[in-house]
């Protein structure tokens, strides 16, 4: 087995997130008064070292989305911090910047969606949705900006000769390559993969998976990796962390992760998925009823409901996050 | 397992007429399904299985027509479906009743402004002599049976009102309704998170146990059917390539198409010790299968391709008990 973590020298802190926040109101009525709050993300925190993969993993609703969109900016945080590291700026808290900053941060730090069909303009050809970084932030001359597109195309795998086609004439593996090339032209150094495989068969899955790998190796990149794909995650990352509505359960070194799991929900997690093994039955098991409602999440700490291991002070005593390894945090009173 | 044949597809093609050619998207697939077994039917995008369930139905629509045979066996008797006209009272009376299916989409395949209850007493009605109130009361037994919680109370609700995997148990209530012989599942979990995939395969798991149904379970996720099927069918441009018992195609895949599939897929690649190296990738992508060249399918995108690959389709060669393979390394005649 190849080591699992980026080496304890290199071990620089790249993106800090503190007691992340996302809430988002809920309105009732004509003057749209807040009866509630969504809380999508609820502090959350979590760090990334440089040149490192964390894998983010969660159910539909569990806010993982939402976590990555609000440490790219992409939409405002409700509190918490984000602490970039800058190459040439230094540590920035990257929810509070305006201005020359803010843009300099999205150059940065790049995303990748799940839906090749929907995230790439169908009225644009290729060559323009890769150019359009480099266009909005006036990087460089028409020529080299030619020059750039024509040589991102050839290191994601693509031939140059597609850039006057339009998104509609390619097939999903190709339109995720169109959008490696768009996220990375502008050289970023962070990047966010929301889902970047799930809507790919599985031959074209392993193609993305192993070019974003050697990607990350050829730039140095960091990868937030969101996805609800276990064997997908266990694949990427280096390490990956666990969240159910809102709350980061459990994060942790993918070794840690997978083999002693700690937070019931990852326990039960592992025990509902299945495994391409016919002589390892997986069970199929899984906590009984279903994900809460995050504008609703349930007292205390919010698995509680769903838990084998529920105790009174689950049900009034949210959890907090605890060391229980090294690099190994658990919100659970289980590991008090 | 010598088990009465209860469905089996004789040489069935599926064609579409379309103004630039004529679309194979099945062709000439045979193969028999016995009671109390199931058979995945596993294949990437394209590759016919989602219309091979339809065609057992006989409901594709124009411009497709399907050919050949698709016998169903009731009572000691065989019928044709593929006889019978698609909107024929005799064809209705087995579909929908011995013969049913589940989609992947549970909010498609209900109707929107109809409760759930409505729609799962409708089958009931349609092929049972009862009354409304029994019909109502078997409804709910049912729901309670699938494991929704409050049936009594979610009989009266409307399908936007359950989430994604209580919809799909109400689909699943409908689908056992009439206590069918064969139930036809398509890609039933894929829009479903992990546990609440687990509990559905668990319950259709106990089901097939209580009812002895066989069912046909067409998906694309390898690791849901090395846990649940006892069959596997491997389908690439709408042929069979390679058909064994769930071990052999996990353990012993012969096809090269097998053999690629399962390397591209995270868990085996892992299973094996190949971490954070490159997973195996099937060069190009899957054709069209309009105007295809004679030969074999897989032809230009095998590695293992020699000259005799050119010349034609290979067969179906036996390699070991119940193991098929469709390739010209077992040294079989081509068809021309």
């Amino acid at each position: 087995m190849t080591t699992t973590t980026v080496p304890a020298q290199d071990r620089e802190v790249l993106l800090n997130v503190e007691t992340l926040r996302k809430y988002f109101p809920i309105e009732r009525g004509f003057f749209k008064r807040v009866i509630g709050y969504v809380r999508a993300v609820d502090d959350v925190t979590f760090h990334i070292y440089r040149g490192e993969t964390v894998g983010l993993v969660g159910e539909t609703g569990c806010g993982k989305t939402t976590c990555g969109m609000t440490v790219l900016r992409g939409l405002p945080a409700t509190g918490g911090k984000v602490e970039f590291n800058f190459r040439d700026a230094g540590i920035v808290d990257v929810t509070k910047i305006t201005g020359d900053q803010l843009k300099r941060y999205r150059r940065e730090a790049q995303m990748i969606f799940q839906d090749p069909y929907s995230s790439l303009n169908p009225r644009m050809t290729v060559r323009e949705i890769v150019a359009e970084p480099l266009v909005i932030n006036r990087i460089g001359s028409a020529r080299e900006q030619e020059d750039r597109v024509a040589h991102m195309m050839k290191v994601v795998g693509l031939d140059a000769r597609y850039l006057r086609r339009y998104p509609h004439a390619f097939s999903g593996g190709q339109r995720q390559r169109i959008s490696i090339a768009r996220a990375l032209v502008v050289n970023p150094s962070f990047l966010v993969a929301d889902e970047p495989t799930s809507a790919l068969d599985v031959s074209i899955q392993a193609q993305i998976l192993n070019l974003m790998m050697e990607l990350q190796e050829q730039f140095g990149l960091t990868y937030l990796f969101i996805s609800h794909n276990l064997s997908v995650v266990k694949y990427m990352a280096h390490r990956v962390g666990i969240m159910y509505l809102g709350r980061l359960a459990e994060i942790g070194e993918k070794a840690a992760i997978f083999e002693a799991p700690r937070h019931p929900y990852t326990q039960a997690l592992m025990r509902a998925i299945p495994i391409a093994d016919p002589d390892r039955p997986s069970g199929l098991q899984s906590a009984p009823g279903e994900i809460g409602n995050p504008a609703k999440p349930p007292s205390g700490c919010s698995f509680h409901p769903r838990c084998d291991r529920c105790m009174e002070v689950c049900r009034s005593e949210r959890p907090e996050l605890r060391q229980v390894g090294p690099e190994h945090f658990v919100a659970c009173h289980l590991y008090r | 397992m010598e088990r009465e044949v209860v469905l089996s597809v004789k040489d069935l093609k599926t064609y579409f007429y379309l103004p630039h050619g004529v679309l194979k998207a099945v062709d000439g697939i045979s193969f028999d399904v016995h009671a109390g077994e199931l058979v995945g039917l596993v294949g990437e995008s394209g590759c016919g299985k989602s219309i091979t369930a339809r065609s057992i139905l006989n409901m594709v629509r124009q411009p497709g027509k399907p050919m050949g045979e698709v016998w169903f066996y009731r009572d000691g008797a065989g019928v044709n479906l593929l006889e019978m006209g698609p909107d024929s009272p005799e064809l209705r009376r087995i579909r929908g009743d011995a013969l049913t299916m589940i989609f992947q989409e549970p909010m498609n395949a209900f109707s929107m402004v109809h409760t759930v209850g409505h729609q799962v007493m409708e089958g009931i009605l349609l092929h049972r002599k009862v009354s409304k109130v029994e019909a109502r009361r078997q409804t709910i037994q049912l729901l309670e049976q699938v494991g929704i919680a409050n049936p009594g109370q979610r009989v009266d609700e409307y399908p936007f009102q359950l989430s994604g995997g209580m919809r799909q148990r109400a689909m699943i209530a409908m689908a056992i309704a009439t206590n069918p012989k064969v139930l036809i599942c398509d890609e039933p979990t894929t829009a479903l998170d992990v546990s609440v995939q687990a509990q559905i395969l668990s319950l259709l798991k106990d089901l097939q146990r209580q009812h002895g149904m066989a069912i046909i379970f067409i998906t694309h996720d390898l690791a849901v059917i090395s846990q649940i099927a006892h069959r596997v069918i491997v389908m690439y441009l709408g042929k069979i390539v390679e058909e064994a018992s769930v071990r052999d195609i996990f353990k012993n895949p012969q096809h090269p198409y097998t053999v690629k599939l399962m390397e591209a897929v995270p868990d085996v690649a892992l299973a094996r010790g190949i971490e954070r190296a490159r997973l195996q990738t099937i060069e190009g992508f899957v054709p069209e299968p309009i105007d295809l060249p004679d030969e074999c399918v897989f032809y230009k995108r095998c590695p293992e391709a020699f000259e005799r690959c050119r010349t034609g389709m290979p067969e179906l060669a036996q390699v070991g008990p119940g193991h098929f393979v469709r390739c010209f390394k077992f040294g079989n005649q081509g068809r021309s």
